[in-house]
């Protein structure tokens, strides 16, 4: 999982509001949600791409998260477990929705797609920086599969073997929808700038 | 021109030195290949922008959804009111049963929540087109003879009001959230009047009744409350 600043803090803090919340205390499922609701809503919304959706499913997890409160003993992290709630409340909107029903063992019949190698003066240059709007805007645009696995281990990131666990296919699997994303991601961003650098100061693309 | 074998073994081993597997070859290769060092430079840019590209943030929407759920199914606990504090379970001996001095608390707080809205003067207005959306769920009650009982159901047929007089105001996924559970509440009226009706003498039925009541009157105050913000 991604490190937190101040990690055993926070799971004291989780703890205690935890307690609070088994007994019924309003404030303390308030605060739960304060502490909790941008990592849930993040999440959601890179994996969907869509802030609507995104809002549904936070809710979704929260309410299923708030009436299993009552089973929740502290064996893990209670960040882990509701990590693990959220992924799979989204994926489960996705499967329902139809974009996954295809497992990803099956996509990958494919061998390992190359870097496009079109030797000329741009593709020898850097990327530059990366802001978070672009990034964003290229992340919504990965096909759902690589965008869910390209989520959980880039931004979130959980190992290719719990990534596997997850998404019910192999860890090879995994790995492998992971460097296409990443391939996919490069040339989308490399396209980007190309239209900025051919563009004028007020000209952004969406 | 076709990439060398240096550049394929790079491409195949690239993977795995982003995983944080042992690759010398990649890095070597990259020292010497300007192509592959800006493959490589991308891909890290990318990771790296990934892992710091921060949180959103969702709409207050998404709370006050969530809290109407866990308040309609008895999840959460609301604070206790000033009249539930000043008059709590000690009371009972005067005011009989605990279910009607619960009812009595949250209607009072209902009460205090009615004159404080800048609604109530459109009470009598919005009247008959509040008693045509909804079914007459109060018609029947637990204990016809009560004066209390027919307090209750006036209190909360009034704050059924403000809630419809201000349903254009709220949020459309938010009222659809509370609307489900006010349906649900109606629901378990209905069917505790129903078995009253079947048998008066049934305590427990009344006792549930009660609580649903009081439930109703919390959440279409809660309703409110949140609206009024």
């Amino acid at each position: 999982m991604a490190q937190e600043e101040n990690a055993p803090t926070k799971a004291a803090a989780d703890k205690e509001l935890i307690a609070r919340a088994q007994q019924g205390d309003e404030q303390a499922f308030a605060a739960l949600f304060e502490l909790h609701k941008r990592r849930v809503y993040s999440l959601c919304l890179r994996m969907t791409g869509d802030a609507a959706e995104a809002e549904d499913l936070a809710q979704e997890a929260f309410l299923q998260l708030f009436r299993k409160i009552s089973t929740f003993r502290g064996e893990s992290a209670f960040s882990t477990w509701l990590h693990r709630l959220v992924v799979n409340v989204v994926l489960m909107h996705l499967r329902k929705k139809g974009i996954q029903k295809i497992s990803l063992d099956e996509m990958d019949n494919s061998q390992e797609e190359p870097v496009k190698r079109e030797y000329g003066e741009d593709d020898r240059r850097l990327l530059g920086s990366v802001d978070r709007i672009t990034l964003n805007d290229a992340i919504k645009q990965l096909p759902p599969g690589y965008r869910s696995v390209f989520v959980l281990h880039d931004v979130e990131g959980y190992e290719h073997n719990e990534i596997a666990q997850i998404m019910s296919c192999s860890v090879g699997n995994s790995k492998s929808q992971l460097h296409k994303a990443r391939l996919k991601l490069r040339e989308a961003l490399r396209r980007d700038q190309g239209k900025l650098a051919r563009a004028g100061p007020g000209d952004r693309p969406h | 021109m076709k990439p060398g074998d240096g550049c394929l073994n790079f491409e195949e081993e690239l993977s795995a030195y982003l995983e944080g597997e042992d690759r010398p070859a990649v890095l070597q290769h990259a020292e010497s290949c300007e192509f592959c060092h800006c493959v490589l430079t991308d891909f890290e840019l990318v990771r790296s922008a990934s892992v710091e590209s921060g949180l959103d943030e969702p709409s207050p929407v998404v709370w006050a959804n969530v809290r109407a759920v866990l308040v309609a199914e008895g999840i959460i606990h609301p604070p206790l009111s000033f009249w539930q504090r000043w008059f709590p379970l000690k009371s009972r001996g005067l005011l009989g049963s605990p279910a009607p001095v619960a009812v009595a608390a949250a209607l009072a707080i209902a009460a205090v929540v009615l004159l404080r809205s800048p609604f109530v003067s459109n009470l009598s207005r919005t009247h008959s087109a509040a008693a045509a959306m909804r079914p007459a769920v109060l018609a029947e009650n637990y204990d016809v003879s009560s004066p209390r009982t027919s307090q209750t159901q006036q209190t909360i047929q009034q704050l059924e009001e403000a809630y419809y007089a201000n349903e254009a105001s709220m949020e459309p996924s938010l009222k659809a959230t509370y609307d489900k559970s006010l349906q649900s509440l109606d629901d378990e009226i209905r069917e505790c009047q129903a078995s009253m009706q079947q048998q008066p003498q049934n305590t427990l039925a009344g006792e549930y009744l009660s609580s649903a009541y009081m439930q109703k009157a919390q959440l279409l105050q809660s309703a409110l409350e949140y609206n009024l913000r």
